[in-house]
């Protein structure tokens, strides 16, 4: 016997949503970025006889309704959440622990990307020692790598060890050191915890400190351009901020879904508003600044991030103390783990320039480094930065 | 296209749907035959014409075979066509295999061709020739119009991944068909349903048997293996059937009637069960226009094994130009051999939870050549599920998979039994009166609403969205 519908409770609702979501995904004015991505979404594209004969047209269209989609950013927070009730090990290739750390999944550069890697820098180091400057390599611990511990047991860890998959690559160098073991050596699970921001892909001002105390120290040790290496606590300021929302770059990826309140260590010369400044916008020239525009520059505002209070990754920066113990000028190559310690190596050095490679883009690192006066040239990347676009040094970035 | 993604769901079909009703019934089929076109066209538009071309050689030859004086010019137009969409297929499927294989065999080189296989040829093949077939044995009538002969072709709820309709199936609804809320209704659960299938269980699944067969036999534990195959038999199972569904369903949306393909295979208790229960359209064509022709079961005992290797050997090579697919379809052929010979007699005297595992164990094992790439790593991946492999009895790999996957891979496998619906059932019969009041409805409305919604959301996150089906 035929079944009667009364009403078509199904297909009512179903074309609703299908017809509903269709025309208010078109109506709607398009996003151009997406904040939590930190990416360019896709704009309607134009066909071409080309684009549509290859089928490149359709898959950009497609790409341009999924992006474009009527309250996309719900959606994706909406994913974020079921993933992370679910209790998903990787939620967007990131660890949720119970007690709110965001660890990144582990990830391998191949022997062949680190040999490139090497390549470049030997090739790089040795132009630099045939500039008449000395040249060395620190490796910086990551936060995943010192609290690898925070992990589930079931998870490999096959990050890449610097100290001995890359750094006996670097035969041009005057020195190469990785501070990883001695973080791990020194400090135990508890401290290193401290040392790190949970829901941040970056280490806190204390575990740089540590590291710039470290360095300065080496360097005392290796190099006859380092006259005084000892640093003293009381030319600076510790403190301690509690904004009212702390913004951690992985909690941003995840929508934000990680509720977790932080503090926010800082360490700063206590003269450091007396040192010259100078920022390039895209490398070459520079434009004189100030303290707070370059160091903490968002120290005021309501949601901090990392770079909003120790400093943003510029292309080129400046800073000269004229009483500084050393007066040796260094210039540091480096990605945003630098970034808290740039304003400690002002307080020991008479000039420091810091040169982040990827947002040049007036000149490549090689002309700028051979144009500085530069006496010492540092390389200081974080350890899980060790292939890409911060290893480009004879090209101009885009 | 494919049914689960947003062009599809938003703008293809409710675009279609709209033009569909609005328009009179002599247009309607005009509407459906534009939008099977632009459905295939898009993303691979250069092979819309191939298709086009093998509507127009059916249409041929059926009306020269239909004109035919005698038995002979009848049966010759048959067998033209034939070869002809064989031809077709042999060409842009296994033209590329079989020249590796001549150039292997007499040491030559000749030129591999590197032709891209179109979506769907496979099965639209198989629809046209079921068609001039059909018109050959007078199981149907010859189609005078073109354009209506080209819609039961290309109909794209059906067209790239089936189920295969046979033309005598549809011939009616074709030219005359009902379009009722209740029928529609039933197509719109029926799509749901095949949509929740795809996208909620198929695809994430379908992530962990990637992970795992692509892991090299060092890396592979036993423990990981055997979630591999499982995660493998319950993808392959939810992304056909799903797909097959959503067909159905979309068939029904548009007033057709298309016959099931799919009966819960996985509770079968026999090979022979099984393949009474897996894409069932696929085996009862292989059935009705190459076993039969054949002598079926009329011949003598010798023939009908040699028969049967026959048919699943080329049920196998229909999958895909290779040799894996050729021995998995063989695989076949020699266990349901073994069944009418003897095994299907000692299995019935098993106790019958027996049964059915050693369904799974065959079919699992089977899984295993039809997912690898080749017979080296078939038999590793076999080796490691039984723990003569190289990896350990289990390893992080496979608590990770366990943590991640453990909940998703048992829902997986109670939604490929007919649990639900047996439980739907219990429900009408001891809560009649729950079961069909509006409370019901609309409890089932906001589960069906709510899944739907995880089907928004994971397809506007997820760019993995493959049809495993499609390469066939």
């Amino acid at each position: 016997m035929k079944k009667k519908v009364l009403f078509p409770w199904l297909s009512i609702p179903f074309l609703i949503i299908i017809f509903g979501l269709g025309i208010l995904s078109v109506v709607m004015e398009d996003v151009e970025k997406s904040e939590f991505e930190n990416r360019t979404l896709q704009t309607l594209p134009i066909p071409s006889l080309e684009t549509i004969k290859t089928g490149e047209y359709f898959k950009t269209f497609e790409t341009y309704v999924a992006d474009q989609f009527f309250e996309r950013n719900t959606w994706l927070t909406l994913y974020t959440k079921y993933e992370l009730k679910t209790n998903q090990t990787f939620v967007n290739d990131y660890h949720v622990t119970n007690d709110h750390w965001i660890l990144s999944k582990p990830t391998r550069v191949s022997d062949q990307g680190i040999q490139k890697t090497a390549d470049r820098l030997n090739t790089f180091a040795k132009d630099i020692q045939s500039w008449e400057k000395e040249v060395y390599y620190y490796g910086l611990p990551h936060k995943i790598q010192l609290v690898k511990h925070l992990y589930p047991s079931y998870v490999t860890f096959n990050q890449n060890d610097v100290k001995t998959e890359l750094l006996p690559k670097l035969t041009n160098f005057d020195g190469t050191e990785d501070l990883l073991p001695y973080f791990m050596e020194t400090f135990n699970k508890e401290e290193l915890e401290q040392m790190n921001f949970k829901t941040d892909h970056h280490w806190k001002a204390t575990a740089a400190y540590t590291a710039f105390q470290w360095i300065m120290n080496d360097l005392s040790e290796k190099s006859s351009l380092v006259t005084n290496g000892a640093v003293h606590d009381d030319a600076f300021i510790f403190d301690e901020i509690d904004p009212d929302y702390f913004l951690g770059s992985w909690n941003r990826n995840l929508y934000e879904q990680v509720p977790e309140d932080e503090t926010i260590p800082l360490i700063e010369p206590k003269d450091a508003d007396t040192y010259r400044y100078w920022r390039g916008k895209k490398g070459g020239d520079l434009e004189e600044s100030s303290f707070r525009d370059i160091v903490g520059s968002k120290l005021g505002d309501e949601t901090l991030e990392y770079a909003g209070a120790y400093a943003f990754s510029l292309p080129h920066v400046k800073i000269v103390n004229e009483n500084a113990p050393n007066k040796t000028h260094i210039l540091i190559i480096k990605d945003s783990y630098v970034n808290p310690m740039q304003v400690m190596f002002a307080e020991q050095f008479q000039t420091v320039e810091v040169v982040d490679n990827r947002y040049i883009t007036d000149v490549t690192a090689a002309e700028l480094v051979k144009e500085s006066n530069a006496d010492l040239v540092l390389f200081m990347f974080n350890d899980t930065n060790i292939s890409g676009s911060s290893f480009v040094f004879y090209e101009q970035s885009d | 296209m494919v049914f689960s993604n947003l062009v599809f769901l938003f703008i293809f079909l409710p675009a279609v749907l709209f033009l569909y009703y609005l328009s009179p019934k002599a247009g309607k089929n005009y509407i459906l035959l534009l939008a099977s076109l632009l459905f295939y066209a898009w993303g691979e538009p250069v092979y819309v014409l191939i298709m086009l071309g093998s509507i127009c050689m059916n249409y041929l030859f059926a009306r020269w075979l239909d004109q035919g004086k005698n038995a002979f010019q009848r049966k010759f137009w048959l067998v033209v066509s034939i070869i002809a969409n064989l031809f077709v297929l042999g060409i842009f499927k296994y033209a590329g295999f079989f020249m590796e294989n001549v150039n292997k065999l007499f040491h030559t080189v000749f030129p591999v061709p590197e032709i891209a296989l179109p979506i769907g040829i496979s099965f639209f093949t198989f629809q046209a020739m079921s068609y001039v077939i059909d018109v050959y044995r007078k199981d149907a009538v010859l189609q005078k119009n073109l354009f209506d002969l080209a819609l039961y072709i290309s109909l794209f709820p059906q067209l790239v991944a089936g189920p295969i309709v046979r033309y005598q199936t549809v011939a009616d609804q074709i030219t005359d068909r009902i379009h009722d809320w209740a029928l529609f209704e039933s197509g719109v659960k029926r799509f749901l349903i095949g949509l929740f299938k795809k996208v909620l269980i198929a695809n994430p699944i379908g992530l962990v048997a990637d992970e795992i067969f692509a892991l090299s036999g060092g890396d592979l534990s036993t423990g990981t293996a055997w979630i591999g195959v499982m995660a493998y038999a319950l993808q392959i199972y939810f992304d056909f059937s799903g797909y097959s569904d959503m067909a159905i369903g979309l068939g029904r949306m548009f007033g057709f009637k298309f016959l099931e393909n799919f009966n819960y295979p996985y509770i079968a208790q026999s090979v022979t069960d099984f393949w009474r229960r897996w894409h069932i359209s696929l085996s009862s064509w292989f059935r009705d226009y190459v076993y039969i022709p054949l002598g079926g079961n009329r011949v003598r005992p010798w023939r009908i094994y040699c028969n049967l290797f026959i048919v699943w050997t080329l049920t196998g090579f229909w999958h895909g130009a290779s040799w894996t697919f050729l021995v998995w379809g063989f695989y076949y052929g020699v266990l349901i051999a073994l069944e009418r010979l003897f095994l299907g007699k000692l299995l019935a005297k098993l106790y019958r939870p027996l049964r059915h595992l050693y369904l799974l164990f065959i079919v699992m094992i089977g899984w295993v050549f039809f997912r690898a790439d080749d017979f080296s790593y078939s038999f590793d991946y076999i080796q490691t599920l039984f723990g003569f492999g190289q990896g350990a009895l289990f390893d992080n790999r496979t608590l990770y998979y366990l943590n991640d996957y453990f909940w998703l891979i048992l829902l997986g496998m109670v939604v490929a039994t007919p649990i639900v619906p047996w439980l739907g059932k219990q429900m009408e019969k001891y809560m009649p009166s729950f079961y069909h009041s509006i409370v019901f409805q609309v409890l089932q409305t906001a589960v069906f609403m709510i899944l739907f919604a995880g089907v928004i959301m994971m397809l506007v996150n997820s760019t993995y969205n493959p049809f495993i089906y499609f390469r066939f």
